[in-house]
């Protein structure tokens, strides 16, 4: 279904771009996997290797300008061209109310999760206008609806929404397609290691309406999908995936 | 850089996975967002890049609440020599 094509994850060494990167190059993609965290993406980049996956690495912190900048370089000189981009990578920051937020934790959320989205699309889309291809940009349910504590994450979420319909609207006569995947809590690292607790997350899943949190597996197939001609007339849509939690 | 301030960071990188990660992989990035005179020694960094990331790498996902005061005081001993 993928091949042939060249396809970007962004924070692909854990949690949903993982999978991601695993159903990307399972329907034949090849995939850069990148992320700043060296030795796990080369070691999962590996494991996908040994199961005769076409995965690649490349170290890039989407939160620093001139990192995405050479990724794309390296890109650029070893393919020319790429035709999928999923802007994955992010990070949650605890914070309290607004008013208990703090300058830095304010800006760090800012600087990954939007900044580092706004980067990967500023420096790669150049790549993609020569053929066209799909971007998916991963935001989350906090970027929908407001979430207790967690102003400065959801204000990225819902930045990268807004991007995303930006974009789309700006690229879609050069057949570059512009999604968004936002989903809810997802069963990763990042989620358990945000809730602070393992009865806090139980606390969480309790309050789904599918009463569980949502498998990094159940995001990837949608987002493959969008990567492929079947998504071929969408563009500047946005997909919540979320067990029912924003119904 | 008082010794309030980095033990601050490193409880708050024991508590909050998101935090973790942003001392693991570009603890250089928190002097960008605070004011000069409390940033991060260059040498301090490196001695947290040697001595605590590997530590913090290997903390469970989420420290649960109850064992989140030892883990600090672990990690803060590894840095007693280094700070004033």
């Amino acid at each position: 279904m993928l091949t042939d094509k060249i396809a970007i994850v962004t924070g692909g060494a854990d949690g949903i771009g993982k999978a991601i990167v695993q159903e990307l190059a399972q329907q034949g993609a090849k995939v850069i996997l990148a992320d700043r965290n060296v030795i796990l993406g080369e070691q999962v980049t590996k494991t996908f290797n040994d199961n005769k996956l076409d995965v690649e690495f490349q170290k890039m912190d989407i939160s620093k300008s001139i990192d995405v900048i050479n990724f794309f370089k390296i890109i650029k000189e070893k393919f020319d061209v790429f035709d999928i981009l999923i802007n994955n990578a992010g990070i949650y920051v605890k914070t309290g109310k607004v008013t208990e937020t703090s300058e830095l934790e304010w800006n760090l959320s800012i600087q990954t999760n939007l900044t580092g989205t706004f980067l990967c699309c500023k420096y790669g889309i150049p790549l993609m206008e020569q053929k066209g291809g799909s971007i998916v940009n991963i935001s989350s349910g906090s970027g929908i609806k407001g979430s207790y504590n967690a102003a400065a994450y959801g204000v990225t979420k819902a930045g990268i929404i807004h991007l995303t319909k930006t974009a789309s609207l700006e690229f879609a006569n050069k057949n570059i397609r512009v999604n968004c995947v936002v989903p809810g809590l997802i069963d990763t690292q990042q989620s358990r290691g945000s809730t602070g607790s393992a009865e806090a997350f139980k606390k969480w899943e309790a309050g789904i309406p599918m009463q569980r949190a949502g498998k990094t597996n159940e995001i990837a197939p949608l987002v493959t999908f969008l990567c492929t001609n079947g998504a071929s007339y969408i563009t500047g849509s946005e997909f919540q995936i979320n067990g029912g939690s924003l119904a | 850089m008082n010794k309030e301030f980095i033990t601050e960071i490193i409880s708050r990188a024991v508590k909050d996975y998101g935090f973790r990660q942003v001392v693991l992989y570009n603890i250089e990035g928190i002097n960008e967002y605070i004011e000069t005179t409390e940033q991060i020694p260059s040498e301090l960094i490196k001695i947290i890049e040697k001595k605590i990331n590997p530590a913090l790498s290997e903390l469970p996902v989420p420290v649960e609440p109850k064992d989140q005061k030892a883990i600090i005081n672990d990690i803060l001993f590894l840095l007693n020599d280094s700070i004033d």
